[in-house]
């Protein structure tokens, strides 16, 4: 065996080297390399305020919002409740009526049917209690139910002075429209007992003519006294449906978003030309007003360029007059600024690029400077 | 390769890639596929070893011979001094042929006629012997350096295959469930490259050895024969005009 691994050692070298690589590969591999955690690198771009601004102005070119059928529901909710408070409302107020009641005993006390009439228009332009203002009366009248034939027996002696059927109709005609009336409040049977004696003491108090006049302006307040029932309720249920709006108000608002910004008026300067595009659109000047430049000057000692302002049309035009800045103190340069003008007038309708079209405010006045050195070339 | 055992590997701590862990994690056909390419390392690794010492021997014996046989002594006596021991190379062709020579000569009167065909024969043989032996075993590196990578490449499948099993069974695609199996199943591909590379290097220089050395003994072995058919045809001739 000895004399084998002599002769051929191979196998015992072989054999301890790679028990030595092996040693060596367990020592290296022990401990991975841990890779250093990749700080990700996030581009950052710093913007002022202005380009901020800019950034958020809004599209110009972005289409008109489409109605939005999801908006329709929560409409339709909003409007639903406003109908129903004003009804309620008016059937709540009909119990507040009996504060007059409490004035009730003061005018019985004074038996005098004056006090009740001015409080009347008071409460008319106050408040719908108009209604309740003539009630008071009632109970005055009460006592005078003995009255009414008295007035009628009055009457009948008039009737000669004017013709009968006039004073006839008017008394029924009142009774019709206070019957109208009546049935719009929701006040029991009562008040028709009370509005009827109203016409009766109205009668007495005054002429027949009167008492017609009176019983139209007295009809008329109380057909108008309907709207400005509703008017006034209405003043109240604003009150009360305001308690009730917010929240669906606030649940339409969280919903439907305003989800079309603000769009930007065709006109508005928020994109910016960049240093290369107005050097593009130098290039497009210059090369456009060099064909329509002829000038065939003389080079002369004096340096002169002609600065024309020139406002232009979105499309190219020229608008209004273009007008030279600085006038040439020399008579001989004074051809070389009217070429220029003319140049500029030869070359109306000018070439503008359409990519251009969103920064018209930006270039849409301009200083053209004609040299002739730069122009010659 | 359990899934439980990654899964959980995952969870917890960071999972150990050592040598030791990414070999015993492996699974048993990667193994074996490890434990053969490092035998075939080791073997190839020795078979190399043993060749490049004996070529150095070899070349270093046929210089010696060569200067011996050159230096204008008898062969009669190299001869003597040669065959007591055992020979390696050009001095066992030398001695093959001296053997045949002189078993030509012992039995006298023996025909010269077909001496010359037998010496050349002799030579031929005994060269054929001598590459045998030089060229032996070299084409284990041969087999090593062509086949390695493939084993290699198999038990990488292998680990791979299983270590998608073990994705698929865990539900869980986290590098830190993907890499060990990966890497175990990589460490095959990698012993095998191993194996095969220094295989494939030491092949082709063994082999060019080989080449040379056996130019060398034949254009020995030729120069020898025309030496000895000189030695014959003088003989033939001495012994014509003895008989004349």
């Amino acid at each position: 065996m000895l004399k084998a691994f002599a002769s051929e050692p191979g196998y015992v070298a072989s054999g301890l080297a790679h028990a030595a690589v092996l040693l060596v590969a367990l020592v290296s591999f022990a401990d991975a390399p841990k890779f250093d955690p990749a700080l990700e690198s996030v581009p950052v771009e710093i913007l002022t305020d202005k380009q901020f601004n800019e950034i958020t102005k809004g599209e110009k070119t972005a289409k008109a919002p489409a109605p939005q059928p999801t908006r329709v529901d929560k409409v339709a909710d909003v409007v639903e409740p406003k109908p129903t408070p004003p009804k309620q409302e008016a059937k709540v107020e009909v119990p507040t009526p009996p504060p007059p009641l409490k004035r009730i005993p003061d005018p019985a006390d004074d038996d005098e049917p004056e006090p009740p009439k001015p409080t009347p228009p008071q409460r008319v332009a106050a408040l719908p209690p108009p209604r309740p203002a003539p009630e008071p009366p009632k109970p005055v009248p009460q006592p005078r139910p003995a009255d009414p034939p008295k007035a009628e027996a009055v009457e009948p002696p008039k009737p000669p002075e004017r013709p009968k059927p006039e004073t006839k109709p008017t008394p029924p005609v009142p009774p019709k429209q206070e019957a109208k009336a009546t049935p719009t409040p929701p006040t029991p049977p009562k008040p028709k007992t009370d509005d009827k004696a109203k016409p009766d003491q109205l009668a007495k108090l005054i002429d027949s003519k009167a008492a017609a006049d009176a019983a139209k302006p007295a009809a008329r307040p109380r057909a108008s006294e309907t709207p400005s029932q509703a008017r006034a309720f209405d003043a109240g249920s604003i009150a009360s449906a305001l308690s009730h709006e917010p929240a669906q108000q606030r649940a339409a608002a969280g919903r439907a978003l305003n989800q079309t910004a603000s769009i930007g008026a065709p006109t508005a300067n928020a994109p910016r030309m960049s240093p290369s595009m107005w050097g593009q659109l130098d290039g497009f000047l210059q090369e456009q007003y060099k064909q329509c430049w002829t000038y065939l000057g003389i080079g002369g000692g004096q340096k002169y360029v002609p600065q024309i302002k020139v406002t232009f049309t979105q499309a190219g035009g020229l608008v209004g007059q273009p007008e030279l800045l600085n006038r040439p103190s020399d008579p001989n340069m004074r051809s070389l600024a009217e070429s220029a003008i003319r140049a500029v007038k030869k070359c109306d309708p000018l070439r503008i690029p359409a990519q251009y079209a969103p920064f018209y405010n930006e270039w849409k006045a301009r200083i053209l400077r004609f040299d002739p050195e730069e122009m010659a070339g | 390769m359990n899934p439980a055992e990654i899964a959980s590997g995952a969870l917890g701590a960071p999972v150990e890639v050592s040598l030791w862990s990414m070999f015993w994690g492996a699974h048993f056909v990667v193994k074996l596929v490890m434990l053969g390419l490092l035998g075939a390392s080791v073997w190839c690794w020795a078979i190399i070893i043993n060749k490049s010492i004996l070529f150095t021997r070899t070349n270093s014996a046929m210089d010696k011979f060569e200067e011996a046989f050159w230096s204008g002594n008898s062969l009669e006596e190299l001869y003597q001094s040669l065959s007591a021991k055992p020979t390696t190379a050009m001095a066992s062709l030398f001695v093959a042929a001296m053997r045949e020579w002189k078993r030509s000569f012992a039995n006298a009167g023996s025909a010269f006629m077909g001496l010359q065909a037998r010496i050349e024969k002799v030579l031929d043989v005994s060269i054929a012997r001598e590459i045998e032996r030089l060229e032996s075993q070299l084409l284990v590196l041969a087999s090593v350096a062509s086949a390695g990578p493939f084993v290699g490449l198999f038990g990488t499948v292998w680990g791979i295959m299983t270590s998608f099993r073990s994705i698929a069974a865990s539900k869980n695609t986290s590098l830190a469930v993907v890499a060990p199996g990966i890497a175990e199943a990589l460490f095959a591909t990698a012993i095998g490259l191993f194996a095969a590379i220094p295989a494939l290097i030491f092949y082709n220089i063994l082999q060019g050895k080989v080449a040379r050395s056996q130019a060398r003994m034949e254009s020995f072995a030729d120069e020898f024969s025309s030496i000895l058919s000189r030695q014959i045809d003088h003989h033939v001739a001495s012994e014509r005009d003895r008989a004349a």
